[in-house]
């Protein structure tokens, strides 16, 4: 299980990511998602979704469409034109960033001393 | 796929009511959340109670509640469009109010017009937030457009009142009249009823607007005393006024949470008439000043409800207000306002005399800031207020000598002058009064 510390920066992208592949998702099945695809690594807490996607939706990179399900409604959370191109940005970003942390770990241990010296 | 039933979903409904969730939209996203969880989850536990119950232990403690401090938190952090118009307009405000002071044009124009576009921005948002959420029934919806019609009553009179149309009064005492009992009659439903459905409803319109309506009554306050510091009296008294008709409505909208079943106490019963006197009071001298009555305690009703507020704040301000600085600068402000006026009142000064008292008042406030800041966890804050007491006690000497010089030299008007000019005031209809006023000679007005 992956910390939740980690994830902190990476969220809303993550959650762009998911819903440019995506026509339209609600919130539980956000979280399932990133479960399954995680093989259980990931598995996000219901105040970590929500609030990033009210956050997205306020920024207007999300649109919201009101489903009747039986006694309850339920609100699918899709893109805007405007979240689009704030998903392809963010997820180019996060890329770039994962190479560079992928870079510093993999440094091998006898070039370390150069830095110490 | 299993569907839950009207009955199942309103007991969850109940349970993130219970957990204190009101911002709209999330409600509807952590209940659809929950069922959709449950009904996973009697795929493989047919008993619907344990079911969801087994969901509720996948949360951790106070999830839900914590889930929605976070959404405000996020949502709050930036300006969005509609703010940024509103401080446009407050700073239009602010700059019609200094031409004014110093008598010049176009002052009239950028008030009037400031004020309209506050006007259609508050109703506006509130129509915004309104068609957000759902689920309304026509009690909620007669509510609503009562609600909007009364202020819009009361921002129209004030407007009137300001340009001194015809029609002001009775627009004044109408909306003012329905103000005072409205909210009055709730807060006793809320208490008996435990009308959470109503807290639902009216609570967001509050809490929405809370952080932007502290700024705005601060300036606004602030400005007031401005005003009656240079002596123009109308303006500093219809902002005072205004101001102090919003801080009651925000310090009984404090107490309104606390209206719950599980948590009926006896200090309840006491906040609630707190509450409720403190929104009367305050409500009922703004009506009497604007309508130019005779206050029924005097001057002292002012302190009495200034009180009432200041402790209903203090009393409840830990769990409103998040931010430890915001809430000592609201109760600095609130403490620093109510000491001086009472003070001054102890003291027996003029009406003008206060303005000037409020100034030498100002090592008391100092004093305040210290101990407040002293308290603050952070080191800097604990020498600023290190610094702020030093001073204070150097100063103190000097600030209590010269007492009744720093009055007179502010206050420079000839006081039976200012009697006069007081009478005149509160007795518009006397015409012999007026023609002594004006007629009074400009030489014998000042010392």
């Amino acid at each position: 299980m992956h910390s939740p510390e980690l994830l902190k920066g990476m969220l809303k992208t993550i959650i762009l990511k998911l819903l440019s592949e995506h026509k339209r998702m609600y919130g539980y099945e956000i979280i399932q998602a990133i479960k399954e695809i995680s093989d259980g690594k990931i598995d996000m807490a219901v105040a970590a979704i929500y609030p990033v996607l009210h956050k997205l939706r306020d920024e207007g990179s999300l649109t919201i469409e009101k489903v009747a399900m039986g006694e309850r409604v339920r609100i699918y959370y899709s893109l805007t034109p405007d979240g689009s191109s704030a998903a392809k940005e963010k997820i180019e970003e996060l890329t770039d960033f994962l190479g560079t942390i992928s870079k510093l770990m993999d440094f091998k241990p006898g070039l370390q001393s150069l830095f110490l010296v | 796929m299993i569907y839950l039933n009207k009955e199942q979903t309103d007991i969850i409904r109940r349970e993130v009511q219970r957990q204190g969730i009101k911002l709209p939209g999330l409600e509807e996203d952590l209940v659809d959340f929950l069922c959709t969880a449950v009904e996973n989850e009697l795929l493989h536990e047919p008993d619907f109670n344990k079911a969801f119950q087994q969901v509720l232990n996948t949360l951790t403690p106070n999830e839900l509640k914590m889930t929605q401090e976070r959404t405000q938190e996020l949502l709050n952090n930036k300006l969005s469009s509609l703010q940024i118009v509103a401080y446009t307009a407050l700073a239009l405000l602010g700059f019609g109010f200094v031409l004014t002071m110093f008598a010049m044009p176009f002052a009239t124009p950028i008030i009037l017009g400031a004020t309209a576009l506050l006007v259609v921005l508050y109703f506006y948002s509130n129509i915004r937030w309104y068609f957000t959420f759902d689920n309304k029934s026509w009690k909620q919806k007669l509510v609503f457009s009562a609600g909007l019609f009364v202020v819009f009553l009361l921002l129209l009179g004030f407007i009137f009142k300001l340009n001194h149309f015809k029609g002001a009064d009775l627009m004044m005492v109408s909306s003012l009249g329905i103000l005072i009992f409205l909210p009055v009659f709730f807060s006793i439903y809320f208490f008996i009823k435990q009308g959470n459905t109503q807290i639902k409803f009216i609570l967001p319109i509050i809490q929405r607007h809370r952080t932007s309506l502290e700024l705005i009554l601060i300036f606004m306050l602030v400005l007031g005393f401005i005003a009656r510091f240079l002596l123009i009296n109308s303006l500093g008294n219809m902002l005072i006024i205004i101001s102090l008709f919003c801080l009651s409505i925000l310090f009984t909208s404090y107490t309104w949470p606390y209206y719950k079943p599980d948590n009926k106490k006896s200090l309840q019963v006491l906040l609630l008439f707190m509450s409720i006197a403190c929104y009367v009071s305050l409500l009922v001298a703004a009506l009497f000043k604007i309508m130019h009555w005779p206050l029924p305690l005097g001057r002292w009703s002012d302190v009495y409800c200034l009180l009432l507020a200041l402790l209903t704040f203090v009393w409840y301000s830990r769990q409103l207000i998040i931010h430890k600085t915001v809430r000592y600068f609201l109760l600095f402000i609130c403490t620093c306002l109510l000491s001086g006026y009472a003070l001054l009142l102890f003291l027996g000064m003029s009406q003008h005399q206060a303005v000037a008292g409020i100034i030498y008042n100002i090592p008391v406030l100092i004093l305040l800031t210290a101990i407040l800041l002293f308290f603050y966890k952070h080191t800097l804050f604990k020498a600023l207020a290190v610094f702020l007491f030093g001073y204070y006690v150097l100063a103190y000497p000097y600030l209590l000598m010269p007492n009744k010089s720093v009055i007179e030299k502010v206050y420079q008007y000839n006081p039976e002058f200012v009697e006069l000019y007081n009478q005149t005031y509160e007795n518009p209809g006397n015409t012999a009064q007026w023609k002594q006023l004006l007629e009074y000679p400009h030489k014998a007005r000042n010392f």
